[in-house]
Order: C-alpha cells, then sequence, then structure tokens
C-alpha cells in the first residue's frame, strides 16, 4: 500500500504517457469528457465526465473487417490493432459497467475486439467521494469505492491519495518513485472518507424488483412515464452499460471493395425492431421505455445475476425530459 | 408566480372537468426537484402543476403526439412554436387550448437562460386566455453573439465548428426536442438515398447540423431547447440564430409571430423577390 | 480465439425459382480445418453477407441428411433484393449456423403436424425432408401449408411427393383462390378441422407469419394440447446472429441463441409475447 502526494499527479500521467496511452477526463468549457490526453490536456478528477468508458472498448463506430475482391476471391482482413493504454481517473461504478460488459460479450461467441482493448487497457479508478445528482451506485454495490476489478485504486485522503494495487499491473504503477509508503492511519481516513461519501448517497434495496416488474408489465404506469420521452439516444448512449449495435456495409455493390462497420444502435429509435416487411413489435414509446427498465431491472439479472445498470447516474442527468430511472424503480417497490 | 401557478391549476382543473380537453400538458417537479413536463388527464392531477423560473422546456413538442382536445401552458417561445405549426397545418387552432404566461425569462442555476436574456416575445403571441400580468418587452434584436463569430475570418470559422462538432453522437436530441422537427421520414435517418450514414464520420457531422440548420429556416424560435438538451454542449442557439438573423435580413420574416404570414421560402413572387 | 463476425466465402451453385418473390439458393461451401462442410440442424439458420450491400439471417431450408445446402429467400428489403440479383458462380458470406433448432428428441416416436405460412414453409422443409429421411422413429405426419394466392405456394412439388409418403397427409390451402385453383381456400389454421391426430402423443411444429402463428396456437389449444406440444419459430429482427447486437432480445432471451425454435410453454412466460 503506497499513497501519492496531490501535486504529484500531473508527474505520474506525464511517467505513464512514456508507455501508454493516456485516456482520462479532461475538462471542455463546462464539461467534462473521457478522451485521449493530448499534449495540452490536463487531467480533471472532480467529476464523473459526461461520456462513459464504454465508447473506448466498444467504439462508436468500428470496423470489423475490411473487404476486397480480386479475380472473383474476396479477401477478409478483420481489424484488430489496440495500443497500450491506461484508462486513469476512471470511477467505481464505471469499473462495474466493465465487469458486467466482461459477461456479455463473453459467452459462446466471443467477442474478440472487445476483449483485446480490455487485455490492452490498465485501470486506475479513482474512489468517489462526492455523489453527483442522479448517483445511485450504494444500491447497486458499485460504489462509491472498489474492493476489487480495476488495477488500481487511488483514494482522496487529504493531501494524498492512497494507492491500492488490486493486479499486478496496477503493482507495477506503484513502483514509480513518485509514490511514498502509506501507514494504517492513512488507510483508516481512506475509510472513513468513504463511509462518509456513502451516507450521501440515497441506497434503495433492489432485491424484489425483478420480481415486481414481472407482475407489472401490463401496468399502466408505462403509459404515464413514457409520455414525456422524446425518443433520443441520450440514456443508451451515455449509459456505461448499453452496448447493442446495429451492422453496416460500406462499398459499391457486389464488387471491389469497402468496410463491414458495426456501430451504436438503440433500443429507444422506433426503427431498432422495424423488420423488413415494416412490422414493429415496439412501435410506441412506452413500449421502448418499458423494454429499456425491463432489460436492465429483469432481463440483464435473470441472465448475468447482475442488474443493468451500475447507478452512475448519467441518464438522469441528461435526460431532456426529466425521466429518472431510479424514480421510477423507487416507485416500483 | 405563485399567484400564477395556482392560477393555471385552477384553469386545468375547470378545462377538464367541463370536458373541454382530455389532456393538461404544462410542467411539475419531481420529487428530486427536477422541473420537468407533466400530462395531467384526472383532475387530481392538476394539483401537481407547477410554474416557476425553471419551467424552461417547450412544451409544443408534445402536440405533435397530441392534437386534440389539448390544453397546453405556453410562454412566449413556446407560443410562437405553437403558431407556426398552426401555420404548417401540423396542429388545428380549435383543437388546442393555449393558456398563455407571460414570462421574464428561466433560469438555470440561478443564471438567466442565454435565449432569455435576449428573448424580443416575453408575452405570448397567442393564447387563449393569459394568466398574469403582461411584461416588458426588449426593444431591440440582439445578435451580438452571431455577429462575433461572423466577424471571424473563414478559416477560423471553420476549425471552430468542427471542432464542436466532433465531439456530436447523433443522438437526435436536438430533433427529437424541437417543435419544428415534425417530419415523419427525416432525412437524416432516410436510408434511400442515404444522406448521413450510421457510424460517426468528420464529414458527415458537418452535413448533419448544417441540415438541420437549414432545415429549421424560417421556424426556429429560439426556445433554447435543443442546446439545452445536447449531451455534449455543441453551441447549437448560434448556429440557428445565424441562419433566423440571415432570414429575417433576407426575407423580414420572423418565425411563430404573423399567423397570416407565410413561411419565406414557401412563396415566390416574382417581382419582389428578383433583387435577391 | 476464433471470430465470430468474420464470414466464410461460399459460391452460388444453383439458384431455382420457387414464387414470383421467392427463390432457392444452393449454397456451395469450401470444407472447413476439420474437413467438414457445415454441419447443421434443422430449424438454424445462416448469416448470409454480401459484400458491400450488408448481412441478413435466413432459415436453412435444406435437411443436414442430405447432400445439398439451401436456403430460401422472400425478396422483402435491400438485401434480400440484392440476393435475387445474384447470378450463379456470385461469392457470397456465410457465418453460423446459428440458433437452437428443432427439438427433434421430443418427435420421436411421436404423430407430428407442421403448420406452415408462406415462407414459413422453408424452415420446416428442413426438418420434414431430415425426417422422411428416419421415417421409422417417427408416428403419423401431418403437413398443413397455406399461402395467401396460389402463385405464392412454395415446394408444390414435394407437396406432392410428401402426400405420397407413408401414414402422412399433406393439405394445403390459400387465402384467395384462382381460376385454376381446385383446393381448399381459407385460413391455414383452419385445416386442423380436417386432420385427427392422436393428441395425448402430437407434437405441433409452426412457422409462418406471425399472425398465423397466434392464431394457430389458440387453435391448438383448443384442440386440447399442451403447452410443451406446441413449438414454433419466432420472427425478430436479429443482427449479429450471436447475441450481442440486442436487437432479438425479447424477455430474458435473446431469438438468435435461445431459439428461433421456442415451445409455447416456454415463451408464455416472457411479458413482450402476446398471443
Amino acid at each position: 500500500m503506497k499513497k501519492i502526494p496531490k501535486s504529484r499527479i500531473k508527474n505520474l500521467v506525464r511517467e505513464l504517457e512514456k508507455n501508454y496511452d493516456i485516456i482520462a477526463p479532461v475538462r471542455t468549457g463546462e464539461r467534462v469528457f473521457f478522451k485521449e490526453l493530448g499534449p495540452d490536456d490536463e487531467v480533471y478528477l472532480k467529476s464523473n465526465p459526461t461520456n462513459s468508458p464504454k465508447e473506448f472498448f466498444l467504439p462508436y463506430s468500428e470496423v470489423l473487417f475490411e473487404f476486397k475482391k480480386t479475380n472473383d476471391e474476396f479477401e477478409l482482413k478483420p481489424n484488430l490493432e489496440s495500443r497500450e493504454r491506461i484508462l486513469f481517473g476512471i470511477r467505481p461504478c464505471d469499473v462495474h459497467s466493465l465487469l458486467l460488459l466482461d459477461l456479455i460479450s463473453g459467452g459462446e461467441f466471443e467477442d474478440p475486439y472487445y476483449k483485446e482493448k480490455r487485455e490492452k487497457t490498465t485501470l486506475v479508478s479513482f474512489s468517489c467521494l462526492e455523489p453527483m445528482d442522479g448517483c445511485f451506485c450504494t444500491s447497486f454495490g458499485t460504489g462509491p469505492s472498489l474492493k476489487d476489478g480495476a488495477d488500481l485504486l487511488l483514494t482522496d485522503i487529504g493531501d494524498y491519495y492512497l494507492a491500492e494495487p488490486f493486479t499486478r499491473k496496477g503493482e507495477k504503477i506503484i513502483k514509480s518513485k513518485l509514490f511514498e509508503n502509506a501507514t494504517k492511519r492513512d488507510k483508516k481516513i481512506k475509510d472513513e472518507r468513504i463511509k462518509k461519501a456513502e451516507e450521501k448517497i440515497q441506497k434503495l434495496d433492489l432485491e424484489k424488483i425483478p420480481e415486481k416488474l414481472a407482475s407489472l408489465f401490463d401496468d399502466k404506469l408505462w403509459d404515464e412515464l413514457s409520455k414525456r420521452c422524446i425518443s433520443c439516444a441520450i440514456c443508451t448512449y451515455l449509459c456505461p452499460t448499453c452496448y447493442c449495435f446495429d451492422v453496416i456495409d460500406e462499398g459499391k455493390m457486389f464488387t471491389v471493395d469497402g468496410k463491414r462497420i458495426r456501430c451504436w444502435d438503440t433500443c429507444m429509435f422506433p426503427s431498432f425492431t422495424r423488420l423488413a416487411g415494416g412490422e414493429n413489435p415496439r412501435a410506441t414509446k412506452k413500449e421502448r421505455l418499458r423494454q429499456r427498465i425491463y432489460h436492465k431491472f429483469k432481463y440483464i439479472p435473470d441472465r448475468y445475476e447482475k442488474f443493468g445498470c451500475v447507478g452512475c447516474g448519467r441518464c438522469v442527468r441528461y435526460c431532456p425530459a426529466g425521466i429518472d430511472i431510479m424514480e421510477i424503480i423507487s416507485q416500483i417497490k | 408566480m405563485e399567484k400564477t401557478q395556482k392560477e393555471i391549476q385552477k384553469l386545468a382543473k375547470r378545462l377538464l372537468k367541463e370536458k373541454k380537453v382530455d389532456l393538461v400538458i404544462g410542467y411539475e417537479k419531481s420529487e428530486s426537484g427536477k422541473t420537468r413536463p407533466f400530462f395531467a388527464t384526472k383532475l387530481e392531477d392538476t394539483d401537481r402543476l407547477v410554474w416557476d423560473k425553471s419551467c424552461s422546456n417547450n412544451l409544443a413538442v408534445y402536440l405533435l403526439e397530441n392534437k386534440e382536445k389539448v390544453a397546453i401552458v405556453a410562454k412566449g417561445c413556446d407560443s410562437r412554436s405553437i403558431l407556426e405549426l398552426i401555420k404548417t397545418n401540423q396542429i388545428k387552432r380549435d383543437d388546442v387550448f393555449i393558456i398563455g404566461v407571460p414570462c421574464n425569462g428561466m433560469e438555470s442555476n440561478g443564471k438567466l437562460l442565454e435565449n432569455c436574456r435576449v428573448c424580443r416575445y416575453r408575452n405570448p403571441v397567442i393564447c387563449d386566455v393569459l394568466l398574469g400580468e403582461k411584461v416588458e418587452e426588449i426593444p431591440e434584436d440582439n445578435y451580438e453573439d452571431v455577429k462575433e463569430i461572423e466577424s471571424l475570418p473563414l478559416e477560423k470559422r471553420l476549425g471552430f465548428w468542427k471542432n464542436e462538432f466532433q465531439r456530436c453522437i447523433k443522438c437526435f436530441a436536438c430533433r427529437n426536442v424541437c417543435p419544428m422537427c415534425y417530419c415523419d421520414d427525416c432525412i437524416l435517418e432516410k436510408k434511400d438515398p442515404q444522406w448521413v450514414s450510421k457510424p460517426r464520420k468528420k464529414e458527415e457531422m458537418f452535413l448533419f447540423h448544417l441540415v438541420r440548420a437549414f432545415h429549421t429556416a424560417g421556424s426556429c424560435v429560439d426556445c433554447g431547447s435543443c442546446e439545452r438538451a445536447c449531451p455534449v454542449g455543441i453551441p447549437l442557439r448560434l448556429l440557428y440564430r445565424k441562419v433566423a438573423k440571415d432570414v429575417k435580413e433576407l426575407f423580414d420574416y420572423e418565425a411563430g409571430v404573423d399567423l397570416k404570414e407565410k413561411p419565406p421560402l414557401t412563396k415566390f413572387d416574382l417581382e419582389n423577390d428578383e433583387k435577391l | 480465439m476464433k471470430n465470430p463476425y468474420i464470414p466464410r466465402i461460399a459460391e452460388i451453385k444453383n439458384i431455382r425459382q420457387e414464387t414470383p418473390d421467392v427463390k432457392t439458393f444452393q449454397i456451395l461451401l469450401p470444407k472447413d480445418s476439420s474437413g467438414e462442410i457445415l454441419e447443421y440442424l434443422p430449424g438454424q439458420f445462416l448469416e448470409i453477407s454480401l459484400f458491400g450491400i450488408g448481412e441478413a439471417p435466413i432459415s436453412i431450408t435444406s435437411s443436414p441428411s442430405r447432400r445439398d445446402l439451401e436456403i430460401s429467400v422472400k425478396r422483402v428489403g435491400r438485401l434480400t433484393e440484392s440476393l435475387h440479383e445474384a447470378e450463379i458462380g456470385d461469392k457470397i458470406g456465410v457465418r453460423g449456423p446459428y440458433g437452437n433448432g428443432f427439438p427433434i428428441n421430443e418427435l420421436k416416436e411421436r404423430d407430428i403436424i407442421f403448420i406452415g405460412g408462406g415462407i414459413g414453409l422453408a424452415p420446416l422443409r428442413s426438418l420434414i425432408n431430415f425426417i422422411f429421411d428416419k421415417r421409422e422413429n417417427f408416428g403419423k405426419i401431418f403437413i398443413l401449408y397455406g399461402a395467401r394466392t396460389p402463385q405464392d405456394l412454395v415446394f408444390r412439388d414435394e407437396l406432392q411427393s410428401w402426400n405420397e409418403e407413408k401414414n402422412t397427409e399433406v393439405h394445403v390451402t390459400v387465402d384467395r383462390e384462382d381460376e385454376e385453383w381446385k383446393g381448399n381456400v381459407g385460413v391455414v389454421p383452419k385445416l386442423l378441422e380436417k386432420i385427427k391426430p392422436d393428441l395425448k402423443n402430437t407434437m405441433a411444429i409452426i412457422c409462418g407469419p406471425p399472425i398465423m402463428i397466434r392464431f394457430t396456437v389458440k387453435a391448438l389449444m383448443e384442440l386440447g394440447l399442451r403447452d410443451e406440444q406446441i413449438v414454433f419459430t419466432l420472427e425478430r429482427m436479429m443482427k449479429c446472429g450471436i447475441g450481442k447486437c440486442g436487437h432479438c432480445n425479447i424477455g430474458n432471451k435473446y431469438v438468435c441463441i435461445d431459439g428461433p425454435v421456442f415451445s409455447y410453454a416456454e415463451m408464455k412466460d416472457v411479458p413482450e409475447f402476446k398471443l
């Protein structure tokens, strides 16, 4: 267990930049975004960025393979080349989102594109001491701190960050001379601060939710809730655990060359379930909003024994119509 | 404003009771204190209606799905949107009961919203009932923000917008929250022919936003909903205000003000338009 | 690690026009690393790629007990339109086989009622021919099939030859007759009135438009069949075929990996599935 003075975080980042690409929260005007650190960028750790880290593992659009036709034969070249990088400043809720995405992208047909990026990424997580509007990590057990899941966990204990490695990758980082030895007292301060942080966050008991949802499918509460929805993609695109995608080909008809690309898709758009013949099992906003709630709070738990939500609060903060997924859940209780 | 809130609740109750409308679209406050659109259908619902300085959503967008026997709380900008919707035959005047409320501007975090600071129509331009005292209007247009960017050289302007648009995630919130985007088959989503493809290509991000800016030319009322909805903070108002300024200068036309005035791009006057 | 998104390159060996908008394609796949062409079960589907246009899931209509690999395609969208313009010798991409296939073990020693509508006969044909190739393992067979018009009936020659098989009855109907039609007129579920299966020992397999499936399931339940005896294929938007893209999610299932074949017993507790 080590610690690093807050003033040295900048130096740590510069040091790590020598061997890794760094993805970290950066402030742009009034907003904070995760992005690949450029030469003039400074790491900003005071709020959870608008975008989720998922875009660095499941990019907005990604080339699955390129195809080329030569002499009547097709050649397919998959696109699997990422560089070693560090996701610096990822919060515990988002770390848990990656743990869920690991399950979803695994299984019988493992997703090699996700897996490769995941293997090449080191997670340096920071505990959360100040919840943001809409944060609900304690209800899901996804925060405000971590016991594992990341490679290294840093927690603000005053003038220092306490550094706890969970893996070899994490241990490698704290070998740097920028770190000092930590004491039992430092750990105590961390535990106290985490406890204080937990008390600031509202906690809901979610155990019976999948059961309750099973009986509420035809309830008219979905009509009322969905009236405000404008069917945009903000909740799904900002959500760290939403993973649905569309696959499209780009190229010329039948001949020459092109690419097969997958890009983000959302169950909130009407076209998501529309069949070629025109029929649509989720033609109304009510059906789509209901699907989103059920997917996250019943169907995913049925399959993976984890909720499909990590309580990061992004959908609550950014929904233009003020739809609050946790308000809905507490109403259902 | 509390007085107006009570009047809104009273009026909504009466309209529902007398079956003049089946639905009242207004605002409510969530338990966490967030103001958001509210749809009152029962008499008890009306007690939830609120009116204060956080009622910034443009509710007119919900008229596109609720076209008949509906009452709607409308500020100045909202009423202009409603007028445009009537003008373009999206809703019928007789099907909507407009509860007009004069507005001195909405706030966010205690600060006056930008579009409210320059708003020329604080009093509703069309309504069935006006609740509250009329307020003073700003006498002149204020296009300082547009003029500032207009004064930049082309390269800088291009760089500015490229930088802003690259953050766009095509969530379509700007389009979906806008009352004037009522096309069933939006050109930005069409597959045949396809103008903007699904992946986020740099060139296409430009096209996306420029198409929307041109398509809303002459109908944007600067309610600010698009910019507030944008999760990545693109300064959309700046773009649409530039187009609105141009429309005013070229055609002497402003959206949502005069029901009898035809939108400039729908008419052609051979004699007078020749100067263009 | 195998990349499940990369198709194998196959060649169109033969094309047969079944109806004005349905074609059957015979596909030639090169042997893979284990020397196999393609091992599959009746009821599974392939993801067919036309590079530059896209990919679509299409049921396999041939039986694995026979030599040729065949798919039958109805022209409904961009990809199928382009596929209809393809010629013998053209190269296409093939991924799969995906899906769970029909529950063959539950059909053994039992009477089977096949109920198909329109292009829905295509995946059923895979199972029907598979069963005829092992006829002694199964009981009496009823094939009830219908389409909108006589022109839309697929596999007419095989319907004839199936009817001539031992212990087999084939009944065909159309919604709208033409001048030459001499057979039944009416919806497919009505054909149930013409048959007398051993209800306690019967399995019903339905494949067709959602509305036909709904009416047929109801009719079968009225006849007294239990939920486990009724099996159908579910049609939802599918994209990746491997349970990753989320499009075919219904309840806690993915149609592409948990289906597309489901029993009514499995589906009736899924809230989004409505009869």
